[in-house]
C-alpha cells in the first residue's frame, strides 16, 4: 500500500529526500532546485507500520523490497500511461561509461560526465511492468535517485535530439513530477509529488 | 607514372586550347619571375608542367586546382585500395523485418548430421564433430541475393514470422570450426544458432552506446582477412579482452607489425603468426610512398605539408595520422585509448535500439543479426537461421551452408557509432533481457537463486576503505569506505557497500548486489548472508 506522510512524519521525509539528493548525480543536482518544502510526501509500506518507525527511513527490516518493488513499478507504469511525454528517468550511481561488461536495463540509457541514466517512456516499457522493475533493479546500489516528468525534447530519439544529455536531465529536472529516492535501505521507496 | 602526368597536362592543355583560347593565351607566356612568387599550390603546376619536355610552365590558379586534383584523386585511388578496415559502409546486406521460415525437412537430413548431434560438447564427440564436418559438401554461396531491398524501417515491428527462432546455443561445434576456418565461416546445417560474441571496436574514432540497431556487412578492407581469423582464432579462448582490442585497433590503423606494442605482436605471434607478412607493411607508410611516387621527379611540398592541399585524401590521411600517433603514444594502455578514441555521450539509436534489429540476409539461405543491450566490450549475440536447402526432383544435394562467422561486421549506419567485430565467446550476453524473456536457464543461476549463497569473487575487507580487490573501484559521492558509495567490480557487476555503522535489530553490515548486479545480500562479520529481497 502506498501511504501518504502528513505532520511530523512529512518533514522527516522532506530532511531525508533534501539529504539523499545532496549525494546523487547530475539529474539530483537539479531536482534539488525544485521547491521540496511544498510537496506531498507518500512512501509504500506492506502493513500498519507504526509512525515511529516510518521515519525511520536509514534503517532496514520495515519494508518487504520486492512488495514495494512491485507496487513502485505499477505507480511509475501508470504515470506513464498513454502520454508519450511521459518519462521516468533513474541515476545509476555505480555504473560508468567504461564499464562495458555491466549488465545495463531494458531501458534507454544515457551518459553525463560518464554516469549513466536509465530513462524509459511508454514506448519503451509497452506496458510491462517487467521492464521497469528491471530498470529499478539496475539502478538501485547505495542510492537510488529518480523521476518522473515530461520528456519534450527527445520524442524522436536522442539521434534527432538538439540537447545534450547535460541540458535533458536540466530540462527534465524542471518537469519533474514526481521524485523518487529508497527509503529503509533498498526496503522500500519515498516519493515526493511536487 | 611520369607518363600519365604527361598525357595529362598534353590533355588539359589541349582541351583549354581548344576551348578558352582568347582566355588563356595571355597565360602561357607567364614569366618565371612570376612563378618564383606562387605559393605551394602553384609549385605543383610549376612542377608538373616542368616535368613534361617543352611545355610550357602554367601559373594558372585552375591548373593548379586541377594538377591538386590528380594528385588527390590518386591517392584517393591509393586510399580506397589500402583502407585496412571499413567500419561503415552503404553495402550492408540486405535486411527483412520478419524471419522466414520454411518447414524443416528432417526426413532430408541425415539423423546423425542433425543440430543436437553437431553440438554435442565432450571431446570425444568433438573429434565426431570434426569428421562430420569435413565429410558435409562445401556448397558455398556467397552471390548476394539481389531481389530484397535493405529494409531500414525503424519503426517496424521486427518478428520471428511463422516459426520461432528456437537456437541452439552450444558454440563448441562452431569455434571448433573458426578455430579451422581461413576465411572467418563456418559450415552450418539447418536449423537456428545463438553465438554468444564479445564485442570489439571497429572504427578509429567513436561512441559506443549500449543496446545500438546494427544491422550486419560483409568485413571489407586491406586487412579484413586479418581481423576475420583474429576473430575466428580467438574465438572460446576466453582471452583478456583489452590486450585484444588493443590489437585490434592497431590492425585497423594499418599499424606495421614492427610498430605495435609488445602485447600486440605477442598476440599476433599466438593468434595469427601465418599473418605476419601482411602485417609487415604501414598502410600510411604506403600512402606516403604513393605520394612520393608521384613528387619524386618534382619539386612538390613534403607528405605532410601537402595534407592540406589534398580535400577529402587530405583529412582521411590525418585521420589515420591521428589514430596512429594514438597508439604510439598509448601502447598497451587500454584506458587511455578508450578515453582518447571512444568519445563519451553516446545514446542508443534513434532508430529504435537493438530491440528492433531487422534481419540481415547473408545468402539466400542464410539470415543473420547481432543483438546486444550491451556496448563494444560487452556480450552480444549472434543469432543465425541456416534454411534447408528445398529438395530437387534428383533429391537432396546438401543440407550444410557455409556461414560468415568473424568474417562479417556489425555495422551501426552511423560513423559516429562504432561498428561491431565480434569474437565468439562461451560467456553468455552481458546484460540480460527484461525478465518475460528470461529463460529457465537464467532463472535458475547463482545469482537469482535464493537458496544459494553468494560468492563474492573477493573477500569482504576488514578495513572498508580498502578495495575487495584489485579490480574493485571506489563509486560514489562519499568518502571512500563511507555509506555514500560502494566498492564496484566493472568486470563482474559485483558491488559491496559497508553499511557498518546500521543500529539495531539489523546490525553493521555489508550489502552485497552479486555478478551481473543481480540479487542482494546483507553479509554480516560473522560470516551471516541473508538475502536482501
Amino acid at each position: 500500500m502506498i501511504k501518504e506522510l502528513l505532520g511530523h512524519l512529512r518533514q522527516e521525509a522532506i530532511d531525508y529526500m533534501s539529504d539523499r539528493l545532496v549525494y546523487g548525480n547530475e539529474l539530483a543536482k537539479h531536482l534539488r532546485k525544485l521547491e521540496l518544502a511544498t510537496g506531498r510526501y507518500w512512501v509504500f509500506l506492506q502493513e500498519n507500520i507504526s509512525d515511529k518507525q516510518i521515519v525511520l527511513f536509514r534503517q532496514g527490516g520495515i519494508a518487504k523490497r520486492s512488495k514495494s518493488l512491485q507496487e513502485l513499478s505499477e505507480f511509475i507504469l501508470k504515470c506513464l500511461g498513454s502520454n508519450i511525454e511521459k518519462t521516468v528517468v533513474f541515476e545509476d550511481a555505480l555504473i560508468s561509461e567504461k564499464d562495458s561488461k555491466v549488465c545495463l536495463p531494458p531501458a534507454r540509457v544515457i551518459f553525463e560526465k560518464s554516469k549513466a541514466y536509465y530513462l524509459i517512456d511508454n514506448a519503451i516499457a509497452e506496458g510491462k511492468i517487467s521492464i521497469i522493475m528491471s530498470t529499478v533493479e539496475q539502478a538501485d546500489s547505495y542510492i537510488l535517485i529518480g523521476a518522473i516528468g515530461r520528456n519534450n525534447n527527445f520524442l524522436e530519439g536522442f539521434d534527432n535530439s538538439i540537447l545534450s544529455p547535460s541540458s535533458f536531465l536540466e530540462d527534465f529536472a524542471r518537469t519533474a513530477e514526481y521524485i523518487i529516492v529508497f527509503s529503509f535501505v533498498y526496503e522500500s521507496f519515498l516519493i515526493c509529488e511536487s | 607514372m611520369r607518363r600519365r602526368l604527361s598525357l595529362l597536362i598534353i590533355g588539359l592543355l589541349s582541351f583549354m586550347l581548344v576551348t578558352l583560347t582568347n582566355t588563356l593565351l595571355p597565360y602561357l607566356a607567364i614569366s618565371s619571375a612570376t612563378l618564383s612568387e606562387h605559393h605551394a599550390s602553384s609549385a605543383v603546376s610549376s612542377a608538373l608542367t616542368k616535368d613534361v619536355a617543352q611545355l610550357p610552365s602554367l601559373g594558372n590558379d585552375v591548373l593548379d586546382d586541377l594538377a591538386w586534383g590528380f594528385i588527390a584523386n590518386e591517392l584517393l585511388k591509393a586510399i580506397d585500395g589500402g583502407l585496412p578496415i571499413v567500419a561503415n559502409t552503404t553495402d550492408v546486406f540486405p535486411t527483412v523485418n520478419v524471419l522466414p521460415s520454411e518447414p524443416f525437412e528432417a526426413s532430408s537430413v541425415p539423423a546423425e548430421n542433425s543440430v543436437a548431434e553437431l553440438s554435442k560438447g565432450n571431446d570425444a564427440e568433438a573429434k565426431t564433430t570434426s569428421q562430420l564436418v569435413a565429410q558435409l559438401p562445401r556448397i558455398r554461396n556467397q552471390n548476394r541475393p539481389e531481389e530484397d531491398q535493405p529494409d531500414y524501417g525503424g519503426a517496424s515491428v521486427i518478428s520471428e514470422g511463422n516459426v520461432p527462432f528456437n537456437p541452439i546455443t552450444s558454440t563448441e561445434y562452431i569455434i571448433e570450426q573458426l578455430h579451422q576456418s581461413v576465411d572467418g565461416t563456418a559450415m552450418l546445417i539447418p536449423g537456428d544458432y545463438e553465438i554468444p560474441v564479445t564485442m570489439f571496436c571497429m572504427n578509429q574514432s567513436a561512441a559506443s552506446p549500449p543496446g545500438h540497431r546494427y544491422v550486419l556487412a560483409p568485413l571489407r578492407g586491406s586487412r579484413a582477412p586479418v581481423i576475420a581469423a583474429l576473430n575466428a582464432r580467438a574465438a572460446g579462448l576466453e582471452l583478456n579482452y583489452q590486450p585484444l582490442q588493443v590489437l585490434s585497433w592497431n590492425i585497423q590503423a594499418g599499424m606495421a607489425y614492427v610498430d605495435m606494442p609488445a602485447a600486440s605482436q605477442s598476440l599476433v605471434d599466438q593468434l595469427i603468426p601465418d599473418y605476419r607478412d601482411q602485417l609487415r607493411g604501414s598502410f600510411l607508410e604506403e600512402i606516403e610512398r604513393t605520394y612520393n611516387g608521384i613528387s619524386s621527379f618534382t619539386n612538390l611540398p613534403s607528405f605532410n605539408s601537402a595534407l592540406n592541399q589534398l580535400g577529402e585524401a587530405g583529412r582521411l590521411i590525418r585521420r589515420y595520422q591521428d589514430f596512429r600517433d594514438n597508439l604510439v603514444r598509448y601502447q598497451n594502455d587500454y584506458n587511455r585509448l578508450f578515453d582518447t578514441l571512444i568519445p563519451s555521450g553516446g545514446t542508443t539509436s534513434a532508430l529504435g535500439g537493438s530491440e528492433r534489429t531487422p534481419w540481415s540476409k547473408l545468402d539466400n539461405r542464410v539470415y543473420a543479426r547481432m543483438i546486444t543491450q550491451a556496448s563494444a566490450g560487452g556480450v552480444g549475440k549472434l543469432q543465425i537461421r541456416v534454411l534447408p536447402l528445398r529438395l530437387t526432383p534428383a533429391g537432396l544435394v546438401s543440407s550444410a551452408v557455409q556461414v560468415a562467422v568473424s568474417n562479417i561486421i556489425a555495422d551501426s549506419e552511423n560513423p559516429d557509432t562504432q561498428s561491431i567485430g565480434g569474437v565468439t565467446t562461451t560467456e553468455s550476453e552481458s546484460p540480460p533481457t527484461n525478465s518475460d524473456e528470461a529463460s529457465p536457464t537464467e532463472e535458475t543461476t547463482d545469482e537469482n537463486d535464493d537458496t544459494e549463497v553468494p560468492k563474492p569473487s573477493a573477500p569482504i575487507p576488514d578495513d572498508p576503505t580498502q578495495p575487495p580487490g584489485e579490480d574493485w573501484e571506489w563509486r560514489g559521492n562519499g568518502p571512500v569506505g563511507s555509506g555514500e558509495g560502494a566498492w564496484f567490480n566493472p568486470e563482474t557487476g559485483e558491488s559491496l557497500h559497508p553499511d557498518l555503522d546500521h543500529p539495531p535489530p539489523i546490525g553493521p553490515h555489508w550489502d552485497y548486489t552479486g555478478k551481473n548486479r543481480g540479487k542482494r545480500w546483507r553479509i554480516y562479520p560473522d560470516g551471516r548472508y541473508e538475502p536482501n529481497d
